[in-house]
């Protein structure tokens, strides 16, 4: 605005009256312009420039050319084993979190008594979050814990659930898909969003239950459930605390996030450079998964004014 | 007649409740997924060292043990933790509140060149994993110094997260235009059109964004794990991480893990159940959780 | 140099005041502290930033105690005493951020990795006429060749010594009726082998459900684990001089086989996933000092919250062939080359080290002292086992062998748990990973060369 000013009195006043609102409005949204120079759009090109170079921290970056991605690509195992686990755990948590959030809303929709306090509860975990939720299900999930001490109720030896090579990644899935409330809520949201006048047009053409659900209801919310879908496989690809805490990459490899090895390759090894180039690789497989989303979404996504 | 409809309302009447059955049933087996361990963790928590090691485990605590809070409390200097943890939250919280407001008021009611593009970018950059940019700020702020101090925490909420804005631009959208006529009438320019008309009506949204803030910033474990080194000024997530870790150096006893993660989630679900209708309204407007 | 500092110090200072402006408040917390400000005269208070990880429980009521003693003979030296949470992760993160205050511990093989980052110590060692650790005249024990040194230099002073000794559980060796490892004679040698260790552990393993024989390691997968195991018999990790993994040898293969079988073929040894879930509940325990501690039915912390009798409990030996006996780690303290004060931070290293201080540590059974007198101290030996007790842990000690100073250390030990993992798992045998660890370890040390 200062700088508006200073330059008014050389411009006519015509000018000044026609540039004044985009300067205003370019003021207004600065602060986003600042930390989007710097907090993105140069650690975003940083990154690039820096794959290709060796940096240990101490020392200055070193320019290698393209033997980081080489490394990445075709010699380093462990990137094969944490995207494999990666991968694994989106299939484990994604779908299956989607179905449970509808799920839930769905029935939270139903005029049945005590609803705040069914929301309340299955929010709950997502506002607990981070490490506090991540050691709750430790507990939980220990060899002689509830869930075990339960099982053999019912006559079955439960496994070592986080030192498992086989339990381990479905046990965070299965803590993971404890938060899926925010999505929950997303999807109530839009069920009591769908006009009630469709319902009555359904009714009135005498569909039953699923009708109005498979007719109405689903084409109504799809794009709030496209929207989770979306968020979600973001998040979970870049998964990091649970493992972080709970099972530490192991046993093995089995839960080795790529975020993980990432975070060990970066701050455990000092391969900045090597780092930088794992960050890009999951960055560009990020926006292949949701390119893909979207495209897939023209099929079952209903947007409203549309065909 | 009205015997039929009598008999037609009945067996209505009885699928409906049936239906309700199942939706309960459905329900409660969610509970104990989502809320049994909650409620496993508070029992934990009072149970001394051998009641925690009973083999098979046992549901409640043969004693009320209140032991395992005080020593959980003392064994790491939680009260600093919670001091900075506060400190820091409510620092950003402000950041949030005022930058995200003038952003979202700059997108939603100005119209300015390229604002539908940088709209756009904005929305785009919420999908950008963080991983991306984590190594280069790392050495950002570590050229600066600022690394090892509050700032990589603090600052950025005063440069506008774009979840924020956007959840503020859908607000200010709601509200009519007219109000920026009349305020115009009035002599008011932007700011003061932000700062006088439209802001004190969009307390609702700031008290949304507050409660998403204060629970995303209370949690965000990785940004301090990496930028934080000195005990003085650790927060709570970082405590209970040290405390997790001292336990599997077979330090101190599960009881304590237990009675800190109670402690260290009473601000987070107090704020929720203050906050609950604001951040079940801010869902409904713009279709995120805010986090 | 200088002008890099003077830089980073606008920079710090334009970054700190553009903060400001936006977060009123938000530069007080942030201010420098005292160990940043220049050199200050001798009679000025100084305040030294010291990292280190004895930061809850016991070992942080000993460090209170030190630091409060301290602070009352030294009032013109204060130390701001940083614990550092989740030490083993948390400190390569501290040396990034260039977080190095003016004190830092490490154990050897961190040390290995950053001792670019450690003061050259040789000039107040000389200057005070003291002996570098270890010789003729010097109250502290000897520290290794490749940590801490380099060709007439020394760089470290040792503070906490953990060595690989067998911690037994008495009262299970006489429930199994077992002889206990003195008890044994093999053509003169008072000593038990690795055999009759094997028969102790299945004895032991079949008294209980909840009772195991013994466990691999204190942290299983870790060096000290396959060191213990392998290098006994004569094995290494790494041939120093060829900078070459050196896994496939025989001798290393038949230590680790006599291991992984107790395991697999035996059960009587915890496999590494049980390990991990249980942590607790081990007959014998091949690794001790304190750190992970005693084996009863728990380990040390376990043991002294459940008020087990810790009598029952004895260090022994390991079984070996006397090639190289115990193995383990040693945790220093650096003065880091950031440090202003790096005169009274040597002398605070010093005095952590002492006589008394070094006592306190090895009567709370946190650690073994690193002060040679300790081992000769009457009350010492009364409470951590006789005077052959200490002859075994000083054995164990004259056969201390160090993990080899290497650059990508950090890497290579990272990859050691998965690497040798699938072994421990039973899911393949030792003589087809060893090629595996061997390729792995050259392709680290070439990578980091």
């Amino acid at each position: 605005m200062q700088t508006a000013m200073t330059i008014a009195p050389r411009l006519s006043r015509i000018r000044w009256a026609k540039l004044r609102p985009h300067l205003v409005g370019w003021a207004f949204i600065s602060p986003w312009l600042v930390s989007f120079g710097f907090l993105m759009v140069y650690p975003f090109i940083a990154s690039f420039v820096l794959s290709f170079t060796r940096y240990q921290l101490i020392g200055s970056p070193e320019f290698i050319g393209f033997q980081n991605i080489q490394r990445m690509l075709f010699e380093d195992p462990r990137v094969r084993d944490s995207l494999r686990v990666t991968f694994t755990y989106v299939l484990l948590t994604v779908p299956a979190g989607t179905a449970i959030s509808i799920l839930v809303a769905i029935l939270l929709n139903q005029k049945v008594r005590g609803i705040p306090f069914f929301r309340t509860s299955f929010y709950m975990p997502s506002v607990i979050g981070g490490v506090g939720l991540a050691l709750l299900w430790t507990t939980i999930l220990a060899k002689n814990g509830p869930v075990n001490t339960s099982l053999a109720w019912i006559g079955i030896e439960g496994p070592n659930w986080l030192f498992d090579t086989t339990w381990a990644l479905p046990s965070l899935a299965l803590k993971a898909l404890a938060t899926a409330g925010g999505a929950m809520l997303i999807i109530l949201a839009a069920l009591q969003g769908v006009p009630q006048h469709l319902y009555e047009a359904v009714e009135l053409d005498g569909g039953a239950e699923w009708a109005k659900f498979w007719h109405v209801t689903l084409p109504q919310i799809s794009p709030a459930i496209f929207y989770n879908v979306i968020v979600t496989t973001i998040g979970v690809m870049q998964s990091f605390v649970d493992a972080f805490i709970m099972t530490d990459g192991g046993p093995g490899t089995a839960t080795l996030f790529y975020g993980l090895y990432l975070y060990r390759v970066a701050f455990g090894f000092f391969r900045m450079g090597y780092a930088s180039a794992l960050a890009w690789m999951i960055f560009l497989i990020i926006l292949g998964l949701t390119i893909l989303n979207f495209r897939i979404a023209r099929y079952w996504v209903y947007y409203e004014g549309e065909e | 007649m009205s015997a039929l409809t009598y008999s037609w309302s009945k067996s209505r009447t009885t699928q409906r409740r049936l239906r309700d059955l199942l939706a309960y049933l459905l329900l409660a087996v969610g509970l104990v997924w989502f809320i049994f361990p909650l409620v496993w963790v508070v029992l934990s928590s009072l149970k001394t060292f051998q009641d925690f090691n009973q083999i098979p485990a046992r549901l409640l605590p043969s004693e009320l043990y209140l032991g395992n809070y005080p020593r959980a409390w003392n064994s790491v200097p939680f009260g600093i933790f919670f001091l900075n943890t506060t400190i820091i939250v409510a620092l950003c919280v402000v950041g949030e509140l005022v930058s995200a407001s003038l952003v979202g008021f700059g997108f939603s009611r100005l119209k300015f060149w390229g604002r539908n593009f940088l709209f756009m970018i904005l929305l785009s950059t919420m999908m950008l994993p963080f991983w991306v940019t984590i190594i280069p700020r790392f050495l950002l702020y570590k050229e600066i110094g600022w690394t090892g101090t509050w700032l990589p925490l603090i600052v950025p909420s005063y440069f506008a997260n774009p979840v924020y804005v956007f959840l503020m631009r859908q607000f200010f959208m709601t509200l009519p235009s007219e109000l920026d006529d009349a305020a115009k009438i009035d002599g008011c320019n932007e700011l003061g059109t932000f700062w006088r008309i439209l802001l004190p009506l969009t307390k609702p949204a700031l008290a949304t964004i507050a409660i998403f803030a204060f629970i995303n910033v209370w949690t965000d474990f990785v940004k301090q794990v990496i930028y934080l080194s000195q005990e003085s000024k650790y927060t709570v997530a970082i405590g209970l991480a040290f405390l997790r870790w001292q336990i599997a150096q077979g330090d101190p006893v599960p009881g304590l893990l237990m009675a800190a993660t109670v402690f260290t989630s009473l601000p987070m679900i107090a704020v929720f159940f203050i906050g609950q209708k604001y951040m079940v309204r801010g869902i409904a407007l713009t279709g995120r959780t805010g986090t | 140099m200088t002008s890099k500092s003077s830089r980073r110090d606008f920079l710090k200072v334009s970054g700190s005041l553009a903060a400001g402006a936006a977060v009123a408040g938000c530069v007080a917390p942030v201010a420098p502290t005292a160990g940043m400000e220049d050199s200050a005269p001798a009679s000025e208070r100084v305040a030294l930033r010291f990292l280190n990880k004895w930061g809850s429980g016991a070992r942080r009521e000993l460090m209170n105690g030190f630091l409060d003693q301290w602070a009352e003979e030294n009032p013109q030296i204060g130390i701001i005493f940083e614990p550092v949470a989740d030490f083993d992760r948390r400190m390569p993160i501290l040396v990034a951020a260039g977080e190095w205050g003016d004190i830092m511990l490490f154990n050897d093989l961190k040390l290995s990795a950053f001792h670019e980052i450690a003061a050259d110590l040789t000039p107040y060692f000389e200057a005070k006429g003291l002996p570098f650790p270890g010789e003729e005249g010097s109250e502290m024990i000897r520290i290794p060749k490749h940590v801490g040194y380099e060709p007439g230099k020394v760089k470290a002073v040792p503070f906490q010594l953990n060595i690989v000794m067998s911690g037994i559980n008495k009262d299970l060796f006489k429930e199994a009726g077992v002889p206990m490892p003195w008890e044994h004679d093999h053509n003169g040698d008072k000593w038990w082998d690795w055999n009759d260790y094997r028969e102790a552990a299945c004895a032991i393993n079949d008294l209980g459900e909840d009772i195991f024989g013994s466990q691999y390691s204190a942290g299983h997968l870790e060096q000290d684990g396959l060191m213990n195991w392998s290098v006994s018999n004569g094995g290494q990790l790494i041939d120093v001089e060829n900078k070459k993994g050196s896994w496939n040898t025989p001798e290393f293969i038949e230590g680790q086989n006599f291991a992984v079988d107790m395991i697999c073929q035996d059960g009587c040894m915890l496999n590494v996933d049980d390990y991990n879930g249980h942590g607790t509940a081990l007959g014998i325990n091949p690794w001790v000092a304190g750190v992970v501690g005693i084996t009863c039915r728990g380990d040390l912390a376990w043991a002294a919250q459940s008020e087990a009798d810790l009598t029952q409990v004895a260090w022994v030996r390991s079984p070996n062939t006397g090639k190289s006996a115990g193995l383990g780690s040693m945790h220093f303290h650096i003065v880091t080359t950031q440090s202003q004060h790096p005169e009274e931070s040597f002398d605070f290293i010093r005095y952590l080290a002492n006589f008394d201080n070094q006592k306190k540590i090895g009567l709370s059974g946190q650690a073994e002292p690193v002060n040679a007198g300790v081992w000769q101290d009457a009350d010492y030996q009364a409470t951590w086992g006789g005077p052959e007790a200490v002859e075994a842990r000083l054995d164990a000690f004259d056969n201390f062998v160090f993990t080899p100073q290497l650059p990508g250390v950090l890497e290579w030990f990272g990859e050691i748990k998965i690497v040798w993992g699938p072994v421990l798992r039973c899911e393949t045998s030792v003589e087809e990973q060893v090629i595996v660890a061997d390729q792995m370890t050259d392709e680290i040390l070439a990578a980091h060369a």
